[in-house]
């Protein structure tokens, strides 16, 4: 996992690098969390408008989160602290409606169905420290002691939520008759 | 495969799937911009149809469909858009050209008074913008620095005021009020928004049982934040030993009031015997209460 086998040209090596220009931060991270809040609300609009939301606030705050060791971790926390919180949830939903023009949701926009819909729906029911582990590490590929940085918590933290978040997403999948 | 490989099969999948390209970052930073002026009271309804994909005709055909309001000293003789050929103050306005000055922001009494002083004309057109106090310049045209010959006029779009513009999700907001059961906010009202300023007054009851009253009286700002918004202050608690009447809040341009039900020394718990009316002034930043007037009181039996 602590290698990024995954992490290929196009992927976020700028992130993980001090320093560097917004913009190729920006490209090179967006798609990565935009899977992390997509994971964690179920829904894309919404989970691009909390990405942007974090990018934006590191925009705000370039000057200092550019110079930290990893930039990609800070906008990570806030993204993934966001995604959890419904209250924002439900307000980047309000923004992103407002911006397609609508005052409500139509009901004929439906999210399309997701081949591991269940797992993710389990993932999101998970108590909020473990959905943020799980995430980070099963979605974004992080190591222990990458998700240790981004929640700021010790890398045992780390591993007692990803174990207990494991067991119970495995027993939720279970339970469904999922296998 | 197990459940565990199949969460990271999921993963892996979902890294493969989603890889959404990152939209223009300085288009999503201009649009967020505005989306938040509009909230901080100073892009008006321009940012609000641009939010919303509607495209507004430009002031100058607008001006001739909407009632177009003269200074005092004005000649009358000008069509929007058009200029009058003479300036709005008696003497003959010497040839020339002038800068527009900016009035956005600035109240339309100011802005009269900007215009005439470099010799131009004013249109005033009203419109509903809940996030724009009532009298205050949403945007003008031509755009401030054009260059004018004296005498034409400038039209000036000023807010009507509106419905606050309001996302905030009042039910979920945490109130800092500790009470028996979980403490459930209703806006009762908002007053006239103010410079960097959108409030909302919030009763918070304690949702255990029914009948219960209002256990404080909160001043709400959420012109900077729909999910937080801050706590600006706080009007009355129920250790005040005052009870708002539930229909009881009215605001008129700077000033609130709170009808509220009150007890003299030896009332009952049950039964208020004082109904008096408690006004606040706006200081700018906050209220100050500024006096209270007994309306109705009766002695205990």
């Amino acid at each position: 996992m602590a290698d990024h086998p995954e992490r290929g040209v196009d992927e976020p090596v700028a992130a993980w690098s001090p320093a560097g220009d917004f913009e190729a931060f920006w490209r090179a991270e967006y798609p990565a969390i935009v899977r992390i809040t997509y994971a964690l609300t179920g829904r894309r609009h919404v989970a691009e408008e909390l990405a942007q939301d974090a990018f934006v606030a590191a925009y705000r705050h370039w000057a200092e989160i550019s110079s930290y060791d990893r930039p990609g971790a800070w906008v990570r926390r806030v993204a993934t602290n966001a995604a959890i919180s419904s209250l924002r949830r439900r307000s980047a939903e309000l923004r992103a409606i407002t911006r397609l023009g609508l005052r409500r949701p139509p009901p004929s926009v439906v999210e399309i169905p997701e081949p591991d819909a269940q797992v993710w729906s389990a993932l999101r029911s998970l108590p909020r420290r473990q959905s943020q582990v799980l995430a980070l590490m099963v979605v974004d590929d992080l190591s222990v002691s990458e998700v240790a940085k981004v929640l700021q918590v010790s890398e045992d933290t780390v591993r007692t939520h990803a174990r207990r978040g494991r067991e119970a997403l495995a027993r939720r999948l279970g339970s469904e008759g999922v296998a | 495969m197990n459940l565990d490989e199949r969460i990271d099969a999921a993963g892996r999948d979902l890294r493969v799937r989603l890889a959404p390209d990152a939209p223009d970052f300085g288009a999503l930073l201009r649009r967020r911009h505005r989306t938040r002026a509009v909230r901080r009271s100073v892009g008006g309804v321009l940012a609000v149809a641009v939010a919303l994909g509607i495209v507004i005709p430009l002031a100058t055909t607008h001006a001739r469909s909407t009632i177009t309001l003269h200074t005092a000293a004005g000649t009358g003789s000008a069509e929007a858009g058009r200029p009058s050929g003479n300036p709005p103050n008696k003497a003959p306005a010497p040839a020339g050209i002038v800068t527009v000055p900016n009035v956005v922001d600035q109240n339309k009494v100011q802005a009269m008074q900007t215009l005439q002083q470099v010799g131009l004309d004013i249109a005033l057109v009203g419109r509903v913008d809940p996030a724009v106090p009532v009298g205050v310049v949403i945007s003008q045209s031509p755009a401030p620095g054009s260059r004018m010959e004296r005498g034409s006029q400038v039209t000036v779009i000023v807010s009507s005021g509106g419905v606050p513009l309001d996302t905030v999700d009042w039910a979920a907001v945490s109130y800092p009020v500790s009470c028996g059961g979980t403490p459930v906010g209703t806006v009762a009202g908002y007053p006239e928004p103010m410079p960097a300023h959108q409030l909302a007054v919030v009763y918070v009851d304690c949702a255990h049982g029914a009948g219960s009253p209002p256990s404080a009286v909160l001043v709400y700002d959420y012109a900077t934040s729909s999910t937080t918004p801050h706590l600006l202050q706080t009007l009355l608690t129920y250790q005040d030993d005052w009870s708002p009447a539930p229909k009881g809040f009215s605001a008129t341009g700077s000033q609130l009031s709170i009808h509220v039900y009150g007890y003299s020394g030896s009332a009952p718990r049950c039964c208020p015997n004082i109904n008096t009316t408690l006004y606040w002034s706006w200081t700018g930043s906050s209220y100050r209460e500024t006096s209270s007037e007994t309306t109705h009181a009766t002695l205990p039996n």
